[in-house]
């Protein structure tokens, strides 16, 4: 997925922390939780653009077209970059 | 869309002359359509097999063609071969040959998402570099036409120098091409990224599929809105438990509903044979065995096929549809109260079948801990063998009061359930410490589910059933008759003075003389069950049993139902009238007027809440133990299983029975 120039300079935020319908940018330490890998492989790469379809414990993330429930324990280490437009 | 695959034109074919038998390893991320594909291409001729040392189970089908024969391992699904988890090493071990049990594939089917291609594209790119020449099976592309999606094949083969194919596996285009394909698959020679690292493979992956694919692939595409509004209802903490509570009422409503017509002409039929085996064959010992021992044995599983049959279809049809990865999602919350992961929640519900396919089920969870700790409970849930015992039991406590009855029943359920997830919280709180992995699961796209997928899943998991049923059951059952009925012994002298009695009434009062000669039938039968080895052994057991209100004869229906619970009513069959057969009316009747040595009733109101419990909660089955050693590695956890299992139902049993009493209820 190409890099889309909505990317604000902001500071990144928790995933567990945006509300429902709101767009982000993931930006992956590696390392950053126990499961980053499997995160990798699922999709949820670092730059990929992730929409929150369902907010709470655990909440609903889909990246591309692939829709993952998380717990919010894991979602609270994932940072990412709010879509200032999306807001 | 391209209608043909191609093949990169330098490339080496690895198979320019195919040996007769091909052997293709299937492979591909989860809900990519493998299963479907396997299915497409094989239909029935194919097995589940078990791969020893390993928690996975795979299929393997074979494909005949006129001049080769295509053997296919559908391999469980999963997200990168270097991924520390039991799949991923598996299908690693299995693709470079370093697994033992098992040949070297000659070569790799990837199957591929089309509309999910970035993402696919990960495991495509390992999955190609594992040294075996290889095909791309890109799946789903009637979705992807759908979505107004256009991938050029020619393209991506050029990238990633294989073979691609475009296919439906629901729809069956591309199966005829792909199948040319797989005579010759190509070793790839492209510059790939390298397979450990998976940011450096989604970069790659990333600059592929705008080369690749057309149309619209970005997040919010139009299905979107409909999914998330059926999200939204099925993961809503209130709407979504009530629509999963009328789910599961339904779906059990329907097992016992639809299933009680198959039962009974599966136990007329049994009846028949019986009979038939009966009068064919000379009286004496192969007669006895091959009728009550035998027979008796296979009848008492067949019964419980239907329920089982129905269980599966209905399961295989929700999880293609997508709803069970909802459920899943919903019961993570609840189940997470009780130290469980919400994938528990799969295996647990099938338990209600059985327990053996729900513990080989948990190996899609992913924590040790976790996985552990549902094996451990599974087998608390009511699984189909209790039926006929609650059915025994409640028809005694609950004569005539039908509305009752249903309660008693569900209560039993209830008190299983329970039973499952205290265990699991103390348990995870105790031995089996240490943080539940948290939940990541993928919540694949809403489908039409397939009945031909559902027909052939059901199908396969019934032969496993009845695989069961003619082996361990049939050899249970002949051992126990064979103790039931040896040593024999001299009828004890009353019996000849009643038959002789009734000679000598035959005339003037037949119909006493009938009758008297069947209480002579009943007391032999009645002194050989305790005089054989199954008797003697009831005897010396009793005193174990007494504070549960169980009588010896009691004692030996339970201990002859240790190995499987649904031996217990015909054991109890055998023991008080000395017919087989306890579905029979008459003989159920017979059951419950049946009195102990001293005179009272055998089956009291406080024993028979008694045995309820105690058979809710006991480990009564030696097929679950042994599958628990298998899926743990160690008979440690199958002993710890037996010994928590039967000594919490002994205490609840003996509880209930005293409580009972002392309330004034005998
Ligand atoms: N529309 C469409 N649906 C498909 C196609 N192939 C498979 N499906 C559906 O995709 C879902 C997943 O298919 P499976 O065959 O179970 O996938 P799998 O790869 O075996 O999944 P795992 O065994 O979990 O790894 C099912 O609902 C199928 O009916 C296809 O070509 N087109
Ligand atoms: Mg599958």
């Amino acid at each position: 997925m190409a890099i889309t120039e909505t990317r604000p300079a902001a500071v990144p935020v928790p995933l567990s922390t945006l509300p429902r319908g709101a767009s982000a940018t993931v930006c992956h330490q590696p390392q950053c939780c126990a499961d980053c890998e499997l995160l990798n492989a699922m999709g949820m790469t670092d730059r990929c653009k992730v929409r929150v379809c369902r907010r709470g414990n655990p909440l609903i993330v889909q990246v591309a077209s692939t829709r993952l429930g998380l717990s919010s324990a894991m979602a609270a280490h994932i940072q990412v970059y709010p879509d200032v437009s999306a807001e | 869309m391209t209608a043909n695959a191609t093949k990169p034109a330098d490339a080496p074919s690895a198979a320019e002359i195919l040996p007769s038998r091909f052997r293709y390893a299937l492979l591909g991320n989860p809900n990519t359509g493998k299963t479907t594909l396997f299915n497409r291409l094989c239909g029935v001729r194919s097995k589940t097999a078990n791969f020893p040392g390993s928690t996975v189970e795979a299929r393997i089908g074979v494909i005949p063609r006129r001049d080769i024969t295509f053997e296919i391992v559908d391999l469980p699904g999963h997200y990168g071969l270097n991924l520390d988890r039991p799949e991923s090493s598996f299908c690693k071990q299995f693709l470079s040959g370093e697994y033992a049990h098992a040949p070297t594939p000659d070569a790799v089917l990837v199957v591929a998402d089309a509309t999910n291609l970035s993402r696919n594209l990960l495991l495509v790119s390992q999955a190609i570099q594992q040294g075996l020449p290889a095909v791309v099976a890109l799946n789903m592309t009637d979705l992807a036409q759908r979505r107004g999606l256009t991938i050029d094949t020619d393209k991506l083969s050029e990238v990633i120098g294989c073979p691609v194919v475009p296919i439906s596996a629901r729809t069956g285009d591309g199966i005829d091409e792909l199948l040319r394909v797989m005579r010759t698959p190509i070793l790839s020679s492209a510059a790939l990224p390298n397979p450990t690292d998976v940011q450096e493979t989604s970069n790659w992956a990333e600059q592929i599929v705008p080369l690749c694919v057309g149309g619209d692939d970005a997040v919010g595409s139009a299905n979107d809105s409909v999914t998330d509004r059926l999200d939204a209802a099925f993961t809503h903490p209130v709407l979504g438990i009530v629509v999963f509570a009328a789910i599961m009422t339904g779906l059990f409503y329907t097992i016992f509903s639809l299933a009680t017509v198959p039962m009974d002409l599966i136990e007329l039929t049994f009846a028949h044979v019986g009979q038939w085996i009966g009068n064919l064959l000379p009286a004496g010992a192969i007669n006895d065995m091959l009728v009550d021992g035998v027979l008796a044995g296979i009848a008492g599983t067949v019964v419980f096929l239907p329920q089982i049959v129905l269980l599966f279809f209905m399961l295989s049809v929700l999880e293609d549809t997508g709803y069970l990865a909802r459920a899943a999602f919903v019961m993570d919350k609840l189940l997470r109260r009780f130290g469980l992961p919400g994938q528990a929640f799969v295996p647990l519900l099938s338990a209600h079948a059985c327990a053996i396919p729900a513990i080989m089920s948990t190996r899609l969870i992913p924590g040790h801990n976790d996985r552990l700790a549902t094996i451990f409970v599974a087998p608390f849930l009511s699984c189909s063998a209790r039926v006929p015992v609650y059915v025994l039991m409640i028809g005694i406590l609950f004569t005539d009061q039908p509305l009752v009855a249903g309660i008693a029943f569900t209560g039993c359920y209830v008190l299983g359930a329970l039973a499952a997830l205290v265990t699991s919280l103390v348990f995870r709180r105790t031995i089996l410490r240490g943080p539940s992995t948290p939940m990541i699961l993928e919540l694949p796209t809403y489908k039409l589910p397939s009945i031909r997928t559902a027909l052939l899943t059901t199908y396969d998991r019934s032969l496993v059933f009845l695989r069961k049923a003619g082996t361990v059951i049939v050899a249970i059952c002949i051992v126990l008759w064979w103790m039931g009925e040896y040593p024999r012994v001299d009828a004890p002298p009353e019996v000849a003075t009643m038959r002789a009695e009734a000679e000598q009434l035959a005339h003037e009062q037949p119909e006493t003389a009938a009758q008297l000669l069947v209480q002579a039938d009943e007391v032999e039968a009645q002194n050989a069950k305790a005089k054989s080895f199954v008797g003697r052994i009831g005897h010396i057991a009793e005193p174990v049993f007494e504070p549960l209100g169980y009588d010896w004869q009691l004692t030996v229906g339970v201990l002859s139902s240790l190995l499987a619970r649904e031996v217990f009513v015909s054991t109890m069959a055998v023991i008080v009238t000395g017919e087989e057969d306890g579905e029979d009316e008459a003989v159920r009747e017979r059951i419950v007027a049946a009195k102990r040595d001293d005179g009272g009733l055998l089956f009291t109101t406080a024993t028979s809440a008694s045995l309820l419990v105690y058979y809710v909660l006991a480990m009564q089955c030696l097929p679950t133990l042994a599958v628990t050693r298998r899926e743990t590695g160690s008979w440690k956890w199958a002993g710890a299983q037996l010994v928590y299992m039967t000594g919490l139902a002994y205490v609840l049993a003996m509880l209930t029975f005293y409580v009972l009493r002392w309330s004034g209820v005998s």
